[in-house]
């Protein structure tokens, strides 16, 4: 069964969502990101026991930091997706993917969203 | 464990203070501290209460202590020979340089030379470099990194 | 501060290197009118010992240097209340032995204590000298937090634009202990690019800041281009405090919340938005 999904987001796939350190996720927004998703485990049931709390804490420091700044926290998303939820996966990046066209491109100014799009 | 914190075991040299002095580099002349520990400077800091920076620094500023103790500094006089630099005596550096630039003031007039002084050189240095460039070499052809 | 107050203190120190106890007391010295910092190993050199009022130092990062040279020697230092938190700090990330260090606690004035807008103006031991009411104030964040989206991204790249990446900021600060450091990694920031890639320059920093920063004001007397640098660490320590309950310097047994993966006991944010 293959889902389809929007045709702009570039997965980068790592092996548990606490080894994305929320310096990698300011590297995504310099890079040119308009928006970022991390996508882990779900709570408690981490391959790794408990890295996905860290992420949890992460991405919630990292969201208020953004908002504080003018980048809009709504750039930063955090979803607990299993590896066997290939639908919630592929509604998720869809959304996602909309809300974030809506909200314009990145004001960091390095935007690729006209390119793709 | 009173062995370990004896103070007297570690009074041989342990010393550290800080000396207020004023960076070498461009004119604005921030104040700042160089961190003396044990009698090698390892730091810098910069003097809150100056009133030029009150206790801000550029990058420069900040790695003002950085030069003193590099191991690539010079030590003796270099002169290249058969294309590499080899160390030679002071005598022999001088007689090197008189030589030749004399030669080259003679032959090409004084105006052909110049002398770009330097930010880590003293006061005292600067001007006595000057002094040799335009009384010496008989040029005005003179300049300092910072442009000073 | 007052002058009984400063005889109690030189006292204190002088007693502390006569009988042996440290090798050394880590304070600042009066020469010429400024107060520089200085290691004192003699008790009659006490008698030159000021408080920093003017001038403030980051006497612990000092302690620090000097301690990863001597792992051994058992140093004194005279404190304030923001030193005191960020010597917390460095126990806690075993920077530092807390065995090692003998604080002389000394609390600040209320003019020093409106100044920083210290929550807390004085370290748990402060001898003879008298606490006064913490003066902390949110109004600079409130200022921020107020303005709409658009208009407050371009404050604050006005205000980034400014940086000069001398990196005093980070120098200066005594809760920046890491011997590599991230704004020095060329895969994030690039080495030797001028001006620096703003606001992702800061941005870094904060985040380091999250579970770190005391409060100490240092960073913004040490910006050259007067950056209000302060505002954005002092916001994520808010939001630490909010989300964790948690705030740095406070006791030395709790851990930073973003130091340890997780035992569920924080409230876990909703995911997505």
């Amino acid at each position: 069964m293959r889902f389809k999904y929007a045709a702009s987001v570039l997965p980068i796939r790592v092996m548990c969502s606490g080894r994305v350190s929320p310096h990698l996720l300011l590297k995504a927004f310099q890079e040119g990101a308009d928006g970022v998703l991390v996508a882990g485990c779900h709570i408690g049931e981490c391959h790794y026991g408990k890295g996905n709390y860290l992420t949890a804490k992460r991405v919630a420091v990292m969201k208020e930091l953004l908002r504080f700044i003018g980048l809009s926290a709504n750039r930063l998303r955090l979803e607990w997706i299993a590896t066997s939820e290939a639908n919630k996966f592929a509604r998720v990046v869809n959304e996602f993917s909309e809300e974030v066209y809506k909200m314009g491109p990145s004001p960091l100014g390095k935007s690729i969203q006209g390119a793709v799009r | 464990m009173a062995v370990m914190s004896c103070p007297e075991r570690e009074s041989k040299g342990m010393d550290y203070t800080t000396v207020p002095t004023i960076c070498p580099y461009c004119g604005c002349g921030c104040g700042l501290l160089l961190e003396v520990l044990d009698g090698e400077v390892v730091g810098t800091l910069p003097q809150m209460d100056h009133p030029i920076n009150k206790g801000g620094l550029c990058i420069k500023g900040w790695s003002v202590h950085e030069f003193i103790h590099d191991p690539g500094r010079l030590k003796r006089p270099l002169l290249r020979k058969d294309g590499a630099l080899q160390e030679v005596s002071w005598e022999e550096a001088l007689q090197f340089a008189v030589s030749h630039l004399g030669r080259i003031k003679k032959e090409y007039t004084p105006e052909s030379f110049a002398g770009l002084a330097s930010a880590k050189c003293t006061n005292e240095e600067n001007y006595i470099f000057q002094k040799w460039v335009r009384a010496g070499m008989g040029t005005n052809n003179v300049d300092h990194c910072a442009r000073l | 501060m007052k002058s009984g107050v400063k005889e109690k203190i030189r006292e204190e120190a002088g007693r502390l290197i006569e009988g042996k106890e440290v090798f050394g007391v880590l304070a600042c010295k009066n020469s010429s009118g400024h107060p520089l910092p200085h290691l004192f190993k003699g008790a009659d050199e006490c008698q030159d010992l000021v408080s920093e009022a003017e001038g403030r130092y980051p006497l612990t990062k000092v302690l620090l240097k000097i301690a990863r040279k001597h792992p051994q020697a058992v140093l004194g230092i005279v404190v304030r209340g923001c030193e005191e938190r960020s010597l917390i700090e460095l126990f806690k990330n075993h920077q530092l032995p807390a065995e090692r260090v003998k604080m002389i606690g000394v609390a600040c004035s209320e003019e020093m204590a409106r100044r920083c807008r210290c929550a807390q103006p004085y370290p748990s031991g402060t001898g003879e000298s008298e606490r006064v009411k913490p003066a902390e104030d949110f109004s600079d964040l409130k200022e921020v937090e107020k303005l709409p989206e658009q208009e407050r991204f371009q404050f604050w790249m006005n205000q980034f634009g400014k940086c000069i990446k001398c990196y005093g900021c980070r120098n200066i600060c005594p809760a920046c202990f890491c011997t590599s450091c991230t704004l020095e990694e060329p895969s994030l920031i690039k080495p030797g690019e001028m001006p620096p890639e703003i606001p992702i320059f800061h941005l870094h920093k904060a985040y380091h800041m999250a579970d770190r920063c005391i409060d100490c004001g240092l960073c913004e007397q040490a910006c050259p281009m007067g950056i209000p640098v302060r505002r954005l660490y002092r916001k994520v320590r808010q939001s630490v405090k909010d989300l964790f309950g948690y705030l740095p310097g406070e006791k030395e047994e709790e851990k930073g919340p973003l130091e340890f993966l997780g035992d569920g006991s924080y409230e876990l944010p909703g995911t997505g938005k």
